[in-house]
């Protein structure tokens, strides 16, 4: 299944680190029998703000995150089951050679970017009515703000400038490549500019696709299965009189546009009436009543770069929760959602501090394995594997050597992303409401999980890192009876000993994790 | 293939041992009247026996029932060698020496020098034994040395 992932604005990108980090776990999804979908996501940053420091941070552990993929699985495309299965694309990777794309995952919004908003509508060459009426409905501030920073909390200016969107090179190769079988998700948040502005925009763009020229794939494009994640106000922010951002707006901004959407999206009217129709297939709302650790007041001059908040990690899991939604369930007509779908977020405990018990019991049973599975991989790997070299499963065909530990793959593994991993995970436990997964304190295997507990008796003793060695061992055995890795394959070697390693582990020497 | 070829070879080498126990001690260590008294008492063969035995039954041990990460490096296999050596020296030794006590014989001084050579050739058979069996060892098949 193939997922065009537009993430718009701040808070998509920032959406979009935890999903990356889910990916990596090996958490596809999962069709009606239980079993695992092979996933192409494209992700598609549109934010014009390319010195955002949460954006710069996510295109990198993109980056990194396809090196690793292409290292394990070379161009395999239908991997059911492992660490980093979910193959992510550029738009540039599914397109044809000539065409004028950048191999990356940003949006190029040009046009935009370079100018200030009143050089985007030509404020100068309007005439006095007009220029009047624009005063009315942007401040000077808003008038003379330079969109490279993205729109700086105001959905007005967004939503003129976002526009620009379906005229792009983006849009019409999106719209060459998109097949019937695909689907569409969209993450934004409500109360900032961008992602309020650029959602409905690019919902419009893509159901009235029979109305656009350069747009290929008409029907396929207008009638296309697509799910939105709208983030609610979730954190806080420090009071700065000089800036143009307020949390004393985020309700206030958010309630305007829930109207909008309500009129324009998702409970479209027919002469006045609401009618159980939208342009949306599944939308999903999330947001947290709890204030975060208030982030510095920055539109964006400063890099704007926002601790990992446990709100963003649950609004990952509703894109592998639209994704697993039967095709049946989605059902579009002439650019119409039959039956849409609208979901909420509840936790199971409602406490200050999270942990992995503390979701609901369908997510615990969907992600806590996976998760606790690429945590333990990362524990040994960071601590371990080093002593283990020259021993063991390593000296299995293809052996594993000291010179494996300078590759690239190795490197961008332990040096980039498990660095970001780490990192994201330090950011998830000091915020408010915070999420601490696992004991970032200790280099222990059994103390490494946070309210889960390694299971004890008579002749049990509590999983190491000889564990982990030892079933390795086993598993190396009978991947060596049949031959089953080659000289090349070496970085696939160790993560599929891993994935099925800790895939045995986690279960019996563990109590419940779910 | 090569795994079954190993252990075959194994097998083989220790009928040998077993088959020829008199000339290859004798070939080592030769005192005349000890050397008679041991031939004719069939005390050769029963060495030889249970030094086999007692050789792949170590290596068994440690590469089967405790076949553990925790002791599978070169000195752990060492200590089990040297383990299964003195068991088996210790009770070759017992033995010989109440055989000759029973037909009112002395042998005390070569037995001691007997028992040093018989624990080179236990540490030898438990090589071998090693080298036969370890291949289908889930952690310690690399031990002492790698392929």
């Amino acid at each position: 299944m193939r997922l065009f992932l537009f993430l718009v604005g701040g808070t998509g990108v920032r959406v979009m680190r935890p999903l990356i980090m889910q990916l990596a776990s090996g958490i596809l999804p999962l069709d009606v029998s239980g079993n695992s979908i092979p996933l192409e996501l494209v992700p598609i940053i549109v934010d014009p703000h390319r010195a955002n420091e949460d954006l710069k941070r996510t295109e990198n552990l993109l980056r990194w995150y396809c090196q690793i993929r292409k290292s394990i699985y070379k161009e395999q495309d239908n991997v059911r089951r492992g660490f980093f299965a979910a193959k992510i694309s550029t738009l540039k990777d599914l397109v044809p050679n000539g065409n004028s794309l950048s191999d990356t995952f940003i949006y190029n919004i040009g046009s935009v970017e370079s100018k200030k908003f009143h050089e985007l509508i030509s404020f100068n060459t309007l005439d006095t009515a007009n220029q009047a009426l624009c005063s009315m409905m942007f401040s000077k501030y808003q008038l003379d703000t330079k969109m490279d920073i993205g729109f700086v909390g105001s959905p007005n200016i967004g939503s003129v400038a976002m526009n620009k969107i379906k005229d792009s090179e983006e849009f019409k190769q999106f719209s060459n490549v998109f097949q019937k079988n695909d689907r569409v998700f969209i993450v934004s948040s409500i109360f900032g500019g961008t992602g309020a502005a650029g959602y409905p925009i690019i919902v419009n763009n893509i159901r009235n696709a029979a109305n656009n020229i350069l747009v290929n794939n008409k029907g396929d494009l207008a009638n296309a299965c697509i799910g939105a994640l709208t983030v609610l106000p979730y954190f806080n922010i420090q009071q700065d009189e000089k800036s143009p951002i307020s949390r004393a707006d985020f309700i206030s901004k958010t309630k305007s546009a829930l109207f909008y959407y309500h009129d324009n999206l998702t409970g479209l009217k027919n002469t006045g009436e609401d009618i159980s129709q939208s342009k949306i297939n599944v939308c999903y709302y999330i947001g947290d009543e709890v204030p975060s650790t208030p982030y510095f007041n920055d539109p964006g001059d400063n890099g704007q770069r926002n601790d990992a908040h446990v709100v963003e990690f649950v609004g990952a899991l509703s894109i592998l929760d639209f994704l697993q939604i039967p095709d049946d369930l989605l059902v579009t007509y002439n650019g119409k959602a039959i039956n849409p779908i609208f979901k909420e977020y509840g936790l199971a405990n409602d406490k200050k501090s999270l942990s992995l018990k503390d979701f609901g019991m369908s997510t615990r049973i969907y992600i806590n394995h996976r998760m606790i599975m690429f945590h333990l991989a990362y524990m040994y790997l960071t601590n371990h594997f080093n002593e283990d070299i020259g021993h063991g499963y390593t000296l299995d065909k293809p052996s594993l050597n000291r010179g494996f530990l300078s590759t690239s793959f190795y490197t961008t593994l332990t040096s980039n992303f498990y660095v970001a991993y780490i990192q994201w995970l330090r950011e998830l436990k000091t915020n408010q409401r915070s999420f601490v997964p696992f004991n970032l304190n200790t280099s222990m295997l059994r103390d490494c999980i946070t309210d889960i507990q390694t299971k004890t008796g008579f002749l049990k003793f509590p999983i190491d890192y000889k564990d982990v060695m030892s079933v390795m061992n086993k598993c190396s055995q009978k991947a060596s009876k049949i031959n089953k890795f080659s000289a090349d394959d070496l970085p696939k070697k160790l993560f599929e000993l891993m994935y099925d390693s800790f895939d045995k582990l986690v279960g019996e020497k563990y109590n419940s994790v779910i | 293939m090569r795994n079954y070829i190993l252990i075959v070879i194994g097998i083989c080498l220790s009928l040998l041992m077993i088959l020829f126990s008199a000339n290859i001690f004798e070939s080592i260590f030769y005192d005349r009247e000890f050397s008679n008294e041991m031939y004719n008492l069939g005390l050769y063969f029963e060495i030889a026996l249970l030094d086999v035995i007692t050789a792949w039954l170590g290596a068994f041990i440690f590469y089967y029932l405790i076949n553990s990460v925790r002791f599978s490096r070169w000195f752990h296999w060492l200590l089990t060698m040297l383990i299964t050596a003195l068991f088996s020296v210790a009770t070759c030794y017992y033995h010989s020496e109440n055989v000759f006590i029973s037909d009112a014989m002395d042998f005390s001084r070569q037995l001691f020098i007997f028992s040093f050579i018989n624990a080179i050739v236990e540490c030898v058979l438990f090589i071998v034994a090693s080298f036969s069996m370890r291949s289908w060892s889930s952690n310690c098949r690399y031990t002492p040395i790698p392929e």
